[in-house]
């Protein structure tokens, strides 16, 4: 898992295209959580998809904290959803501290009924 | 790099000079075609009537000039209500004067004819001429009009194929009728030519980016707005009217017969300049639009595009001039060696200022489109009716018959400079060139071609433009959503697209709001209709901001789709 492949409550951090989106994660056993900075976009959602991807396989829940997410696009949302559809049936994903603009996003679109929101 | 509002351009100068070179052509192709197939009797007999068609054209002028120039203002005001009254009201009248001109050239046939004082064999000539006269009167002026019209709305395609029937058809059924039928086969010719051109005209109607819808609308306040437009053309018309007259006076005293022949190539080169005033034709819907959504900016890069065309086009109007010096004369009839050895220098020397009579109707054309009516009005007679009469005369005595022929030179080139020292003292510095100072709104353009990555490129360049003008966090998101989204939606719309897709940004930037004008090149569809189809998750976001936003338009505009959305301060 190259990266994140380290033991009980590790973290791991990745910035990229210019920072405009931080990532940073932590495990614990099979819980994985995200924490985003900056902005969820069309340039920077496929680094999301692929680091979660990298441990949706043996993860049981998924938390991403947006506490610090300033801007999401459809482009992220794309990229939440499927999340979302891989966990069905395996464990839960919930999304927290929403922040006012991408709350307002989900709330644009629908998602905020499709998500448990912390 | 050539942006969205350079691109449109381009291709309407295309339409413009080709519609501009069309209406030279037309002028000229009867006389051509009676000199060629019935002699001199027959040129005479249509040059009696240049009257009537010249009135013609003054009413043809009226009626759709102005028109086209209020519409593309409403259009860019996103008054669409508006600019069907501007449209349906042109139309109106450019019918009623047709069939009112059509039935006084009838009725006062033998008034005409019995002050004109033609007699015999020139006579016969233009009284068979004469009898298709009023329905082809009634057809220029409506062709005119619907030419203007579907120009403004940005389908220079359809305006190509319509002038080339109208003068494909009228060459072709004009040679082919003047054998059967003579002088009424040229007319007939013309009257064909302008039906065909109207059929073809009313082919726009039928297409998707048609926004030419009529309503019914009859207003004298309106018809005074829109005619004021067409001072400065007729008064260039009047000019060369009298500088005609007065220089015939002069050149026949001073140089004889030979000297009015090469006059007379002269007086039609200069009319051969109006073919250079395509570059204003084709600025028209573009600034009209612009100067609608008081967007400086984009007013400024126009001219500035316009400017370089203008005096590309007058360098390669001069190198052929110089080149088919002597085909030039052909076409008037001059081919003797006398005639040829005065005439060919004359417009040699004459064609050298092309370059800056195209920028001083450019000028004109600019000053007209930003509502400086009387100071376009007063470029053009300085130049047209005071300089092209004095300079000439005084080369003439100083220097003299190439002289007289430089003043024509000499008067292009001063009418500039001192336009432009008037508008750089009586407006100052900072207004010059183009006195747009009156919109104050600070606006910030962005382009590019679309894809993925530039749609979030652009959005993350709103974001730091309107964060840099501390604009409330909640309008900056909003505002980079809606460009990211808009960007995504288009591409959705247009998977199946070839040509690349453009895309422009206008953010005006305002103390409340910021207003965003979105200019996209994808195939037409209306953001702001809620019965749309919406297609993947970019657009059903965009839909979800567009729902939560009172303050929206969209317009099809010369062509392309036009989004605005406002977004207010809480």
């Amino acid at each position: 898992m190259g990266i994140f492949n380290k033991k009980n409550k590790d973290t791991a951090s990745s910035s990229g295209d210019n920072s405009y989106l931080k990532i940073s994660m932590t495990k614990d056993g099979a819980e994985y959580t995200f924490l985003l900075e900056g902005r969820l976009d069309t340039i920077t959602s496929p680094e999301l998809d692929s680091k979660i991807n990298e441990v949706i396989g043996d993860s049981k829940k998924l938390t991403l904290d947006f506490a610090k997410l300033e801007y999401i696009s459809s482009a992220g949302l794309r990229v939440l959803l499927g999340a979302l559809q891989a966990m069905e049936g395996k464990g839960e994903m919930v999304v927290r501290n929403l922040t006012a603009p991408v709350h307002e996003v989900f709330e644009l679109t629908g998602f905020a009924r499709l998500f448990n929101i912390e | 790099m050539k942006g969205f509002c350079e691109k449109k351009f381009t291709s309407m100068l295309i339409s413009g000079t080709f519609t501009k070179a069309v209406m030279y052509l037309m002028l000229l192709s009867d006389s051509i075609i009676a000199g060629f197939f019935i002699g001199e009797s027959g040129v005479a007999g249509i040059n009696a009537i240049t009257p009537v068609t010249a009135i013609v054209t003054f009413f043809g002028d009226l009626v759709s000039t102005g028109v086209g120039i209020v519409f593309t203002r409403e259009v860019g005001a996103m008054k669409k209500r508006r600019a069907d009254e501007i449209y349906g009201q042109g139309l109106i009248i450019s019918i009623g004067i047709g069939l009112l001109s059509a039935f006084s050239i009838f009725l006062f046939q033998n008034v005409y004819f019995g002050m004109s004082g033609i007699t015999g064999d020139i006579l016969d000539k233009a009284l068979q001429y004469y009898r298709f006269v009023p329905i082809n009167a009634f057809l220029t002026i409506v062709i005119f009009y619907l030419e203007q019209m579907v120009y403004s709305d940005g389908d220079e395609l359809c305006n190509n194929i319509c002038y080339g029937f109208q003068i494909g058809g009228n060459i072709i059924c004009s040679v082919i009728l003047t054998k059967y039928l003579g002088m009424t086969g040229i007319i007939l010719g013309s009257v064909i030519g302008n039906s065909l051109g109207i059929l073809t005209c009313l082919g726009h109607f039928f297409r998707k980016k048609n926004t030419l819808h009529f309503v019914w609308h009859l207003s004298f306040k309106d018809f005074l707005l829109t005619s004021r437009y067409s001072i400065v053309d007729s008064s260039v018309y009047i000019c060369w009217g009298l500088m005609d007259f007065v220089m015939i006076g002069f050149v026949s005293r001073n140089y004889g017969n030979l000297g009015l022949v090469t006059l007379a190539v002269v007086v039609s080169l200069i009319e051969f300049g109006v073919v250079m005033d395509g570059v204003g034709m084709a600025m028209q819907p573009l600034i009209g639009t612009y100067f609608g959504e008081k967007n400086h900016k984009l007013i400024k890069r126009v001219m500035k595009s316009g400017i370089k065309a203008a005096v590309i086009e007058g360098a390669v109007a001069t190198v052929l001039i110089w080149i088919f010096a002597k085909q030039f004369c052909g076409l008037f009839g001059v081919t003797d060696e006398a005639a040829l050895s005065s005439a060919i220098p004359a417009i040699r020397i004459v064609s050298l200022g092309f370059i800056f009579c195209s920028t001083v109707s450019l000028t004109t054309s600019y000053y007209m489109l930003i509502d400086r009516i009387a100071m376009a009005t007063c470029i053009a007679c300085f130049q047209n009716g005071l300089l092209y009469i004095l300079l000439p005369i005084a080369g003439s005595l100083l220097l003299g018959i190439n002289g007289m022929w430089a003043g024509f030179v000499i008067a292009s080139i001063l009418t500039l400079i001192c336009a432009m020292l008037f508008v750089y003292l009586r407006y100052g510095k900072n207004n010059f060139p183009f006195l747009l100072n009156d919109m104050d709104s600070e606006i910030i353009v962005m382009e590019d071609t679309l894809t993925p990555e530039s749609a979030t490129i652009l959005s993350r360049q709103v974001e730091s433009s309107l964060a840099s003008h501390h604009y409330p966090k909640e309008i900056v998101n909003r505002a980079a959503l809606f460009t990211e989204e808009i960007g995504l939606s288009i591409l959705e719309n247009n998977k199946q697209a070839k040509k690349p897709l453009l895309i422009e940004l206008s953010l005006f930037c305002e103390a409340d709001n910021v207003l965003i004008i979105e200019r996209d090149s994808g195939k037409l569809f209306d953001l702001t209709d809620p019965d749309n189809q919406i297609k993947g998750l970019s657009g059903f976001t965009l839909s979800g901001l567009m729902e939560a936003h009172s303050e929206k338009a969209y317009l099809v505009t010369t062509g392309y789709n036009r989004n605005m959305i406002r977004f207010y301060r809480a």
